[in-house]
């Protein structure tokens, strides 16, 4: 029995070995990883702000406390004058400062500080200077703007690697929405098809009425309360409007109970098909009949206020219909197998059949199209960022380093060191679902 | 014979589909020409204002002023905006059915704010209307001529105040700005507006909460923007009426309308009631073969027939549905002219992106596929995966750094389609092309390489796919040679997939032209949709939505169409 269990054959272990085979997307899946490490740890690779020092018998780690807190501030006493002074962390120059000890991060620059002496792009090879005490001097190695400076005299290494962090959440959030939606979606049309899901005359109108009166008391006598919140700030906005999907929700869930109760016969209490399958596809092919970077941009022009949560909401709702189609036909395969047939006959409802049963075994091709929609999702992101749509101005972002390369012909490290961490990214994802289309086709094991 | 047999059977199979393809296509195009119409329309900032501020009529100091209120409506009017914008509208019972009649946008969504908050539109109406009182009474009591510089300052900013209040958005914001106003009119010397105070009061008592819970729809007829936008002047009367005021009156012509007359392209504007004298418009377009004036989002001609002007055509609005997408807000121009010329540029671009990475696509992917594995094979892939993955744009950027940059290599132009300075419309075609075709050669590469690369990948794996099949394998036991197995059985076969992939390749071209065109400059669709977006010029934008919907559709279509040509097996009535 034990030795059994030892070399028990599951389709996941199975997938993972055939996966690590394939040493491409092996390699992608490390760099991966080694590129989340740099979006988590970029504040302490870049920052501006040194990773330790003591100043006057006092140890601070400026990097990690202005981490959250952009105004932290903290007393102390001066040893050349013996006054109190007040050090506001993001204000003081460090460097001037007369400090007993420092370790700098890698590289000693935030993305959106301007490094005046060294504006007006200067090149990874160009003269750099600093100001020391002595006055302007050559600048040492640990200065170096290794991958050059914009006009504003903006290190680009650092922007890179602040940029790594904007570009993998916006693969990851707009992904998580867009993978919500087509799974969701996909499954309903796919399982339940035209015919599948009955309900009573009356109920598909109450069904009705709750989305329109949902949607009144949820969105349109709130709107002004909703768009007030968003000047206030994102979160307050988000809060606000999922109160208002809450309400709705609310209204379609009580309505649609109501309709479930009652039983009349007659014209109302004849069974009739909601045709899921209908809606799902004819709004899979108006979308898939926009062009997808015209919307995002027309979208995101309606945005008054611009920001990175907003785009990637924007690209997750825009971006879901591959995933849905691949649902859909994954779910009108699996709903004649045998063993869903046999849950049916089980009694489960057909929540637990969908979500439980039927999901599980239709994932693999769901996996592969999300990873290939993330890299789609980077690209749409930076293309809008080059683009100058959307994203905020003060926030650097690879498409935006590009966007600025792009008007200077001789600034070429703003073109090749962006560009080539997009084409990375954008690699890495599809060689990733590439694996993973391979490692899970069962066809492909022969 | 036989083929003449084959193609009629092949119509037969595939006609019946087609035009079930095309009576779905109807209602989806209806559904991205709403659609495209509801985004232009909920785009924030305000055409009119846009023009107004472009027409140099617009400054802060007359930011509220009666007669920027005027011109605002002039504009609306002028665009064809003055109109509801659907057949129906959601409102509350609190709401007004006439609100679209305000001009300014802003004041307009203020308005609907104030009256959700307060419950009652006559009470905020009131307010509007009696708002004109208090000013004419600081005219009469405190007329410039008797003030000081100082006081003069503070009447301006009492007026301003007082115009302000329209912009309320709550009660609050209402009292708040009420209570600006009593400060300002103490300074000027305690004036008291009797009418406002009793309206503020009450507003204030009249307050009720309940009437913006309760839904209500409201009708309005066939009159509105979306049927002539889409249907076009179907059972709408002509409005020919604005027009008769400007039929000369004993020898005056008077425009009692806004009217903006287009000679040459150079707008000469008409503000109302200007009154010129015949000769004097006689003189001014004894030139010109053709007046042409615009109003209600729409053209007029103006002939002249023998010894008057009054002779008036309208040309009409045929809706979108009869090939009429309106008239740009920005130029003035035919939406259907900008339209056509940008898409051809874009059509013409993308068919033939599309047509060379096919040419280099399928012997490559035959090649890899023939020897899997092999050194081309494992070459090839690589090379294909970094294309596929490279963003266009930097590829743009990187071969207009290589090849269009004085310091480097200058062996293409930067930008556009043709130099201006030298291209002739009167040229021969050839003459034409050999001026035109180094303009083409890095967009070209820009749009190709991508979809070659992704194109390639499709034929391999469909290669291999049928490779692997039985009859393949009947063909290389017959003593075929190999030559003739891959060419004549298995790519065949393995045509299917990268035929229905030609679907998807033409939306995303269509796509992805927004960036390369803007980076080439090139007068296509994608960069007319990006600027028609920026300008909120939303005749452009609802037009670039509905044809590009058009063209993905026919594109799936004929998708299915040769799909169903290369596998008969393939059945399209399911």
């Amino acid at each position: 029995m034990e030795k059994i269990r030892k070399t028990e054959f599951t389709f996941r272990k199975n997938s993972w070995i055939e996966f690590k085979k394939n040493k491409s997307a092996l390699w992608s899946m490390y760099t991966l990883l080694f590129l989340v490490l740099v979006a988590i740890l970029s504040p302490f690779i870049a920052n501006n702000q040194p990773l330790y020092l003591k100043y006057a018998g006092h140890k601070f780690y400026p990097a990690f406390q202005t981490l959250f807190n952009d105004s932290f501030s903290s007393k102390v006493i001066n040893p050349n004058t013996g006054l109190e002074e007040e050090l506001v962390f993001k204000l003081v120059d460090w460097r001037k400062l007369n400090k007993e000890s420092v370790i700098w991060p890698l590289i000693p620059y935030s993305p959106e500080q301007f490094d005046k002496y060294n504006t007006d792009f200067t090149g990874p090879s160009d003269k750099q200077q600093y100001r020391s005490n002595e006055g302007m001097k050559e600048s040492p190695w640990i200065l170096r703007h290794h991958l050059g400076t914009d006009g504003l005299g903006r290190d680009v290494a650092s922007g890179l690697i602040h940029g790594t962090k904007i570009s993998l959440s916006v693969g990851i959030l707009s992904m998580g929405i867009a993978g919500f939606l087509g799974v969701f979606l996909g499954a309903l049309a796919g399982y339940y098809g035209d015919t599948q899901y009955k309900l009573s005359r009356l109920r598909k109108f109450l069904i009705y009425t709750g989305i329109f009166l949902g949607f009144y008391y949820g969105f349109f006598v709130r709107s002004s309360i909703i768009s007030l919140a968003f000047t206030k700030g994102m979160l307050n906005g988000f809060q606000d409007l999922t109160i208002g999907l809450l309400i709705m929700c609310a209204f379609i869930l009580v309505l649609s109970q109501i309709g479930k109760r009652i039983k009349i016969r007659g014209f109302l209490g004849a069974e009739v098909p909601l045709k899921i399958d209908y809606c799902v596809s004819r709004t899979i092919e108006v979308l898939n009949s926009l062009p997808t970077l015209l919307l995002i941009i027309t979208v995101a022009a309606i945005m008054q206020q611009r920001s990175l949560v907003m785009l990637m909401i924007i690209i997750g709702l825009t971006s879901w219909t591959g995933i849905a189609r691949f649902t859909r036909a994954e779910f009108l395969r699996l709903r004649e197998l045998e063993f869903i047939h046999a849950a049916k006959v089980l009694g489960y409802s057909d929540w637990r059949i969908i979500f439980k049963h039927a999901l599980p075994n239709g994932l693999a091709p769901i996996f592969v199209s999300i990873a290939f929609g993330v890299a789609s999702a980077i690209l749409a992101e930076s293309s809008l960022s080059f683009l100058g749509i959307g994203v905020p101005e003060d926030i650097v972002t690879w498409g935006s380093l590009l966007s600025i390369g792009k008007e200077e012909f001789d600034a070429w490290w703003l073109v090749v060191f962006p560009g080539f961490a997009i084409f990375i990214t954008i690699m890495i994802y599809n060689l990733i679902g590439e694996g993973l289309r391979d490692a899970l086709d069962p066809k492909h094991n022969k | 014979m036989n083929t003449l047999e084959n193609i009629f059977r092949f119509t037969k199979r595939v006609t019946p589909y087609v035009f079930k393809r095309l009576l779905i296509f109807i209602p989806t195009l209806l559904i991205i020409s709403f659609l495209s119409f509801l985004i232009s329309v909920n785009a924030p900032g305000d055409p009119v204002a846009k023009i107004v501020t472009a027409m140099g009529q617009d400054g802060t100091a007359s930011q509220n002023s009666d007669a920027n209120e005027k011109t605002k409506q002039l504009v609306r009017k002028k665009l064809g905006l003055n109109k509801p914008v659907f057949y129906l509208s959601l409102g509350t019972l609190a709401d007004c059915d006439t609100l679209y009649r305000i001009a300014d946008k802003n004041r307009r969504e203020a308005a609907e704010k104030l009256t959700r908050d307060i419950g009652d539109w006559d009470l905020v109406s009131n307010l509007h209307k009696d708002l004109k009182k208090p000013i004419f009474k600081i005219e009469s009591q405190y007329p410039d001529s008797i003030l000081s510089q100082k006081e003069r300052a503070y009447k301006s900013q009492l007026v301003f105040h007082l115009n302000g209040l329209k912009d309320a958005a709550s009660l609050d914001g209402l009292n708040n700005k009420y209570e600006s106003v009593k400060i300002w009119a103490d300074s000027i010397g305690g004036i008291d507006f009797k009418d406002l105070r009793s309206n503020i009061l009450k507003i204030n008592e009249g307050k009720s909460t309940w009437p913006k819970y309760i839904p209500k729809i409201n009708f309005y007829g066939i009159s509105n923007q979306y049927h002539i936008w889409l249907l076009g002047d179907i059972g709408l009367e002509s409005n020919i009426d604005t027009i008769k005021n400007i039929v000369p009156r004993n020898g005056l012509l008077i425009f009692d309308e806004f009217t903006f007359i287009n000679k040459n392209n150079n707008w000469i504007e008409f503000t109302s009631n200007l009154m010129t004298t015949d000769t004097i418009f006689k003189q001014s377009f004894e030139s010109i073969p053709e007046i042409q004036f615009y109003n209600n989002g729409r053209w007029f001609e103006f002939e002249k027939s023998a010894n008057s002007y009054n002779v008036f055509i309208d040309r009409g609005r045929k809706g979108v549905l009869r090939g009429d997408f309106g008239i740009s807000f920005e130029d003035g121009i035919y939406v259907r002219d900008k339209i056509w010329s940008s898409v051809s540029v874009s059509f013409w671009l993308i068919f033939f992106s599309v047509l060379l990475s096919y040419i280099v696509s399928i012997p490559v992917g035959i090649l890899s596929a023939s020897r899997k594995g092999g050194r081309f094979d494992r070459a090839s892939s690589v090379v294909l995966y970094s294309l596929y993955s490279l963003p266009s744009f930097f590829i743009a950027t990187i071969l207009l750094y290589t090849f269009a940059n004085p310091d480097f290599f200058s062996w293409f132009p930067e930008s556009g389609i043709s130099d201006p300075e030298i291209f002739n419309e009167n040229w021969s075609l050839w003459k034409k092309l050999e001026h035109q075709a180094p303009f083409f050669v890095l967009p070209l590469i820009a749009y190709t390489y991508s979809s070659f690369a992704f194109l390639s990948r499709i034929m391999r794996a469909g290669m291999i796919d049928v490779i692997e099949k039985d009859f393949v394998r009947t063909a290389r036991a017959k003593g075929l040679t190999e030559r003739n197995v891959l060419l004549k059985h298995v790519l065949k076969n393995s045509l299917i997939p990268i035929i229905t992939v030609f679907a998807n390749i033409f939306p995303a071209a269509v796509g992805g032209s927004v960036i390369l065109e803007s980076i080439f400059a090139i007068p296509g669709m994608g960069k007319l949709g990006y600027e028609a977006i920026l300008n909120l010029d939303y005749p452009i934008i609802m037009a670039v939505f509905t044809v590009s919907g058009a063209l993905t559709i026919l594109g799936y279509i004929i998708a299915d169409i040769l799909y169903a040509l290369v596998d008969p097996r393939i059945s399209l009535n399911k």
